[in-house]
């Protein structure tokens, strides 16, 4: 997919909000690197306008946001707000109920992984395959 | 053309390995850009991003714009890269004047991305200040020193005696030396080698070291100096397209820097490079000795 779309997929990691526990992004981000992607691991305690900056200057094809501080329907929401009319994806992980799940849907994110998804290679999959289809790219390439 | 809000838009077009073509028109139209291009370069650990995040903060306060190329290394094995000086380095959202964009090395081992040395050029035509932020350095990776119009090399304290200095490579490039986390000691002996030496723990030094690369800016010929970094540049950009085979066509590094330092010195780089790739051919391929 890197090849088709002309530069490395590029990936940006971060937490926003008040929320220290940086684990679970710490492994997606390695785990996104060792599948070939650049990753932008921007780190903890971000504000939303921080992150859309950063996801737009450094020119990324998906952003990954991990919370699990429980303020995700405020944060993440808040984030797709900051990006505007940018047409970069974003996929939430961390603890998010199930009943949360349709209205951060209806907020633009593409996809919502918990830890009932522990397999992490197929995260991967989901996130080239995301990045293939907004690109208009096929994920053979 | 080119002003600061471009800027992501510019690199999404130059790391884009199949518009090179339109790269190489953004190149020409930018020139000669009027921006200070700055590398710091160092042994890993040694206090680089943290300098930088002090530096961009007081080249901003002081009202200049300010451009960050961050490289990284891509991992050997998978080709992926984690790119973490972005998190290190502070920076306000709403402030359009800092512009850091982190870069994956690939497989190249002087310290620069593929296309860092194209978005330094554009970026100069729009920042006040472009600083390159190499990957953390051994002893040999030198290749900043090509395309920057002064180099600052980072030594963190107890970094050696004199005799690693006396070696080749790092320690021939830098214009200004930064003794980091000068709270912790000093390395001996640096002050030997004829440049400034600026210690620094942020923000202690910060201001003596913007002072030291600004003298070294006002003391450059920036035409000779830009002209070189074409040179350099489109040379370097040939051997990574042609490798040494390419080179040999042309007859050795030797007889392609001399033959890249007879054209007209306005040449853009891209020209340049397409001079080349032009002699390559009409040189022939039959000069490969392994192909004979």
């Amino acid at each position: 997919v890197s090849e088709a779309l002309g530069r490395t997929l590029k990936i940006l990691v971060g937490k926003p909000g008040l929320d220290g526990h940086s684990n679970g992004a710490e492994q997606i981000a390695v785990r996104a690197r060792d599948a070939g992607m650049d990753v932008v691991y921007e780190g903890i305690r971000l504000t939303p306008a921080q992150i859309a900056r950063s996801a737009l200057d450094e020119g990324v094809h998906v952003i990954g946001l991990s919370i699990l501080s429980g303020s995700h329907r405020e944060l993440i929401p808040a984030v797709m707000e900051a990006l505007g009319d940018a047409d970069v994806p974003v996929v939430v992980g961390g603890i998010i109920p199930e009943s949360d799940v349709p209205a951060l849907r209806a907020a633009g994110v593409a996809a919502v992984y918990t830890p009932k998804d522990f397999d992490i290679n197929r995260i991967m999959r989901d996130i080239v395959a995301l990045v293939a289809e907004r690109h208009g790219v096929s994920t053979a390439a | 053309v080119i002003d600061v809000s471009a800027a992501p838009a510019i690199l999404n077009l130059l790391e884009n390995r199949a518009r090179r073509e339109e790269a190489a028109q953004l190149v020409r139209e930018a020139g000669d850009g009027a921006g200070h291009i700055i590398g710091i370069t160092g042994p890993p650990g040694s206090g680089k991003s943290t300098l930088l995040s002090a530096l961009a903060k007081a080249w901003r306060a002081g009202g200049r714009t300010v451009a960050i190329l961050a490289v990284d290394p891509s991992s050997k094995r998978s080709g992926g890269a984690l790119l973490g000086d972005r998190a290190r380095i502070e920076h306000d959202p709403a402030d359009r004047g800092l512009f850091i964009r982190s870069m994956a090395a690939g497989e190249r081992l002087g310290g620069l991305a593929p296309a860092t040395r194209a978005a330094a050029t554009v970026l100069a035509a729009a920042f006040d200040v472009v600083v390159i932020e190499t990957v953390g350095v051994g002893q040999s990776e030198t290749e900043v020193a090509e395309i920057a119009d002064t180099v600052a090399v980072v030594v963190p304290p107890a970094a050696g005696d004199a005799l690693q200095y006396m070696k080749a490579g790092i320690m021939e490039v830098p214009d200004v030396i930064v003794a980091t986390k000068a709270d912790l000691g000093a390395t001996p002996g640096l002050e030997t080698l004829g440049v400034p030496v600026v210690p620094t723990s942020p923000p202690a030094g910060v201001g003596e070291l913007i002072a030291a690369l600004d003298a070294h800016r006002a003391s450059l010929d920036l035409v000779q100096t830009r002209l070189r970094a074409r040179r350099a540049g489109a040379l370097a950009d040939f051997v990574s397209e042609y490798g040494e085979s390419g080179l040999r066509a042309l007859g050795g590094r030797r007889a392609a820097r001399a033959f890249l330092s007879e054209q007209d010195p306005s040449s853009d780089g891209p020209t340049l490079y397409g001079l080349l790739v032009q002699r390559r051919w009409s040189a022939g391929v039959s000069q490969d000795p392994l192909r004979e």
